[in-house]
């Protein structure tokens, strides 16, 4: 028998993995040399101490969570500036219509009451309930443009994410790109104060625009 | 944390980006990253932290990952990674602070030092009693630290750390064995030493109080 082995029985003594041949094989060794039953004490307790530290570690890491949501508002938030720089000064313009509190129609979803009747004074919400998504866009497009709001819609759209379904097809998530226009008094943007709140940034528009 | 078919297609599903797999992946796995980082982490700096940025790769960067089998090793890889930049970046604050250190008995105890091997035997002496062995597991060599370290959870077996390292069970058993032995040697040579010193200084405390009682 040689130290590995006498060190691998020991071992496996300690992690419970010894077998009746493992334990026939220590007995045997014991009757030779007795120094290994104070030397399978010793390492015992050296085991005890280092997975008591461990198992510390461990029980600590169980309060670590993966921080998936915090990644998902990133990666949108990261397409969203991709719009931005794409479309130019209007989803940024979009963003600041929000602080000078001319976007009722951005910040404001249509409320329907469970009868169908307007809520929040939407007129005709009700009808949006009557709609496909199709129809209820095609009336918006129709809408918008009879008051001169919408413009269009970009050609291309923003691939958000790509997911394979369980039965082999895609699942896309993207983003339209529906330009609209708004005459407003004041331009602002969303900055950061020191302490980093939000906070509205005036912004003086020129012929050329407004670039951010 | 047995990897059988179902957790293979948790894992596929995390390395496509679900949100649910992700976490289902994190939480079988969290425990014994946890073990990997105390194995290589710098002394002084937080394991949270360190699992948060284990965590945090996994999210963002375990779409890498081609095969489900990889991931557990790819892991382990982040998080020794991960534990080697802290260990740097504590050297480096080490380097530009240089006045944060302690003196003790004549001896310097730098209190950024982030290597414990590299700590001299009196300095490792001071420390806690219940750090002691973690202190000296940090001296084995990797490969006997980690599957030492990562037995002492009780869910792995030596086919589990062998898939994490990517070794057969046989040289996981083995190294832990041998790791073992290597520990219990550091630790009767600590004490011996310990044993001496106090045996000097009780000599030298003796010596100079026969030196003070002659006329």
């Amino acid at each position: 028998m040689t130290g590995v082995d006498r060190d691998i029985l020991i071992s496996r003594v300690i992690d419970g993995e010894a077998t009746p041949e493992d334990w026939t094989a220590l007995r045997a060794m014991a009757e030779r040399d007795a120094s290994i039953w104070s030397d399978l004490v010793a390492a015992q307790q050296d085991h005890a101490e280092l997975c008591a530290i461990v198992s510390r570690a461990a029980d600590a890491a169980e309060h670590v969570d993966v921080p998936v949501l915090e990644h998902m508002s990133e990666r949108v938030a990261l397409r969203t500036r991709r719009v931005g720089a794409w479309m130019g000064w209007a989803a940024a313009a979009a963003i600041a219509l929000t602080w000078a509190g001319m976007g009722g129609f951005l910040t404001r979803p249509a409320r329907v009451g469970a009868d169908g009747a307007d809520v929040a004074g939407v007129p005709g919400a009700g009808l949006v309930d009557a709609l496909t998504p199709d129809q209820a866009l095609a009336q918006y497009y129709k809408a918008g443009q009879a008051e001169g709001r919408v413009l269009g819609e970009l050609p291309e759209r923003v691939v958000l994410e790509a997911v394979p379904t369980a039965d082999g097809r895609v699942e896309v998530r993207f983003v339209r790109q529906i330009v609209e226009r708004a005459i407003v008094h004041d331009l602002y943007r969303v900055g950061e104060d020191e302490a980093g709140n939000p906070v509205p940034v005036r912004r003086t528009a020129t012929r050329q625009g407004v670039s951010y | 944390m047995p990897q059988a078919q179902d957790s293979l297609s948790v894992v596929r599903a995390a390395l496509r980006g679900e949100r649910d797999a992700l976490r289902h992946v994190w939480e079988d796995n969290r425990r014994w990253v946890a073990a990997i980082l105390l194995a290589h982490k710098p002394r002084g700096v937080d394991l949270d932290d360190l699992l948060q940025e284990v965590a945090q790769a996994l999210v963002t960067k375990s779409s890498q990952v081609r095969e489900p089998e990889a991931l557990r090793p790819w892991l382990r890889t982040v998080a020794i990674n991960t534990a080697r930049l802290a260990a740097r970046k504590r050297n480096r604050h080490a380097d530009e602070n240089p006045g944060v250190s302690l003196r003790l008995s004549g001896g310097a105890l730098d209190v950024a030092s982030p290597a414990p091997s590299e700590a001299p035997i009196e300095a490792i002496e001071r420390r806690d009693e219940a750090d002691r062995l973690l202190s000296l597991a940090r001296r084995l060599p990797d490969g006997y630290r980690e599957p030492l370290l990562m037995r002492c959870l009780h869910d792995m077996s030596y086919r589990q750390i062998g898939e994490v390292m990517g070794l057969p069970d046989t040289t996981i058993e083995t190294r832990i064995a041998r790791g073992r032995r290597m520990l219990r040697e550091m630790a009767q040579y600590q004490e011996h030493a310990a044993r001496q010193r106090s045996t000097e200084d009780a000599k030298g405390e003796r010596t100079t109080r026969e030196t003070r009682t002659e006329p």
